[in-house]
């Protein structure tokens, strides 16, 4: 595109220059024609009624045949007076007679195999009180304009193809160079693509770099996501294979305790499959950041809770800020504050807090319940991440090891305290510029 | 108490609703959403059933749409999904409960009890009327403590009454909250059912637990039903 519009730009200028160029060419014609014209008038005598010209001219081309250059004087009627020895067999058949004073400038291409420039002027000659009007005429060929003009062509078109292609390079060169890291992009994501490389390496400008450094962290969650997948269905395979023995070791035993070996087993591999699947919903890492308003999100689940929870009339306090914003995904905000309060209200003896502490550098949810509290030996088991659920005790709810999930995808904390309300708190601190 | 199912898998709604018969309960069941919401619109139910995923109109529509329509019984959602954010949506639309599946049948029972219990205003599921006590899980009316002995029918048009105080209940809705949609419905079968609860209670007419209001039905006797 960019030689593209160098090309017409070029174009446009020689035809710029050329024009100029032919201009004065014909101007410096018309003005040398007009010394002659000058020269052949000052060569002039009136001699009575008849005008005297020498027959040899100081301009020695007027003298020899078909030199070129040719001198005419016409008088007032057009009628040819004289002519110089140059002129023998051309003669100015387009000049017309001039008025006193005024001149003329054209071309002639009436001869064969000629063309010539035609200058006329007109003067008054004054004898014996009597005027006499005159037309001096020079014809002049053009073969020599032609000839340089075709030179002048020749040099311009040259020097600007010259400068065109020295140009061209050089815009070449620049683009070739500006957008070899963005072909180098292109050649890295390729290698990723077939397996070679697994990140986009080497150095990008400045420029670049953000776009790369995006392109290096989404290549990296998009694998780290695969690798969780292959992760969970392992898992998932693994921690099913330990119930399916037990059942099909079971299949001897007495139809009683056969069916509570069943139901035992697919109630663990019940949870088992639940626990997979809300860890595969939640997100791990932070993909999605909106601001999601914390009080109307808290304000749903306790309407929710309070329904299902009618029978224990549950008394929920809500300090939670109308401003405070939770900066991620709303199912993580829901899911985290669902099974918080879930748990409150299951384990508390009727009373929950729920308050969102927002400092600048933390956005902490803290949650407490009146009941029995968790035992300072079970905190830190609860609190542990990624640990799997068939290693866990039994009656451990998946609740807690989602929430464990979320707050450490978000780069967050979580603490289990004693309440003022003597039952459990939980503090859930997620820092708002780390993720 | 009569309960619709709305549930889309044959088996799952054949469980419920062996279950809940075995229970006492009249069942209906609607196999999707446009069914579902029928019945629901049409019947008056002590409570539904509804499963989230279901054909034609979804289950948080068909809640959206009965709360519209002014039916006030209690719903309790089957989910298969186990998400915070659709159990809040579910009870945000006007459910009551959810339960997400798979479930222990004794769970959903359970539910189900608490829910009617609720429904009609009860604080536990034991409750005396004077003389009277009515137990909603152990199924059964106590008269000075002592067990009545009660058919199934009997109890279930016993425990109706007791369960609405203060309220002259017709025949016409007794036999709709007592039977499903299927029975053939006699209310002669009503008058039989009010005559042997009179005979069991109250042998010697010394409490008269049940009142009949000429050409309007039956009410707990106010003495008894005030305690």
């Amino acid at each position: 595109m960019a030689s593209l519009l160098m090309l017409v730009f070029f174009s446009i200028t020689a035809a710029i220059l050329d024009s100029a160029f032919t201009n004065a060419a014909k101007t410096s014609v018309h003005e040398k024609m007009q010394l002659q014209i000058l020269s052949l008038i000052s060569s002039a005598e009136q001699q009575g009624h008849n005008l005297n010209v020498p027959t040899y001219q100081s301009e020695t081309r007027f003298n020899e045949a078909s030199s070129g250059l040719y001198g005419y004087v016409l008088d007032r009627a057009g009628k040819e007076l004289w002519r110089s020895r140059s002129a023998l067999l051309i003669s100015p058949v387009t000049a017309r007679p001039q008025l006193p004073g005024k001149h003329s400038f054209g071309l002639d291409d009436t001869h064969l195999g000629i063309e010539l420039f035609v200058a006329t002027y007109g003067t008054i000659e004054e004898s014996n009180g009597k005027d006499y009007r005159y037309t001096f005429v020079v014809l002049q060929d053009n073969t020599s304009y032609k000839l340089s003009l075709v030179s002048y062509r020749e040099s311009l078109w040259l020097w600007l193809s010259v400068v065109a292609i020295l140009l061209l390079a050089t815009q070449h060169i620049l683009l070739s160079r500006g957008l070899r890291p963005l072909h180098d992009l292109a050649h890295h994501l390729k290698d990723i693509e077939d397996g070679h490389s697994e990140s986009l390496s080497g150095n990008y400008p400045t420029e670049l770099s953000r776009l790369t450094g995006n392109l290096n962290r989404l290549i990296d969650s998009e694998r780290q996501q695969r690798q969780r997948y292959h992760q969970r269905l392992g898992d998932l395979a693994h921690s099913l294979k330990t119930p399916l023995a037990v059942i099909s070791n079971a299949a001897n035993e007495p139809t009683d305790e056969l069916r509570t070996i069943v139901k035992e087993q697919s109630q663990r591999m019940n949870q088992i499959v639940r626990y997979q699947l809300q860890r595969a919903v939640v997100s791990q890492q932070v993909t999605s950041i909106t601001k999601v308003n914390i009080l109307e999100h808290a304000t749903k689940i306790k309407q929710a809770l309070d329904k299902v929870y009618k029978d224990k009339a549950v008394i929920c306090h809500i300090h939670i800020d109308q401003k405070s914003i939770f900066q991620g995904d709303q199912g993580d905000l829901l899911e985290m504050l669902g099974n918080f309060m879930d748990n409150a209200y299951k384990y508390g003896a009727g009373e929950v807090k729920v308050s969102v502490v927002d400092t600048s550098d933390t956005v902490d949810f803290i949650i407490e319940d009146n009941g029995g509290g968790i035992d300072e030996s079970q905190r830190e088991k609860i609190t542990q991440r990624g640990a799997r659920l068939d290693t866990q005790e039994h009656g451990q709810g998946i609740g807690m090891a989602v929430v464990v999930d979320i707050i450490n995808g978000y780069k967050g904390s979580i603490t289990i305290d004693d309440s003022t309300l003597l039952g459990a708190k939980f503090t859930a601190s997620f820092p708002k510029h780390h993720y | 108490m009569r309960i619709l199912i709305v549930e889309d898998e044959p088996l799952l709604l054949e469980q419920l609703n062996t279950s809940l018969s075995n229970q006492g309960y009249a069942v209906d069941c609607a196999s999707d959403g446009e069914e579902g919401l029928y019945q629901g619109s049409e019947y008056p139910y002590d409570l539904a059933i509804i499963d989230l995923g279901l054909p034609k109109i979804d289950g948080i529509e068909v809640i959206k749409r009965l709360r519209k329509l002014k039916k006030n019984f209690p719903i309790l959602i089957l989910t298969a999904r186990d998400q915070w954010q659709e159990k809040v949506v579910g009870l945000d639309s006007g459910a009551d409960d959810y339960l997400t599946k798979p479930f222990e049948m004794d769970e959903l029972l359970a539910r189900v009890k608490a829910l009617l219990r609720r429904s009609v205003g009860m604080a536990s599921a034991s409750q005396t009327f004077g003389p009277l006590s009515l137990d909603l899980n152990a199924q059964s009316i106590g008269l000075n403590g002592e067990e009545v002995d009660l058919t199934a029918y009997e109890y279930k048009v016993m425990e109706y009454l007791l369960t609405h105080p203060h309220q002259v209940i017709s025949k016409t809705v007794l036999t709709e909250h007592i039977y499903d949609q299927d029975y053939d419905r006699d209310s002669n079968v009503i008058e039989v059912f009010v005559r042997r609860l009179r005979l069991k209670i109250d042998p010697q007419g010394t409490i008269l637990p049940i009142e009949t209001l000429r050409g309007r039905g039956y009410r707990i006797n106010p003495a008894i039903a005030n305690g």
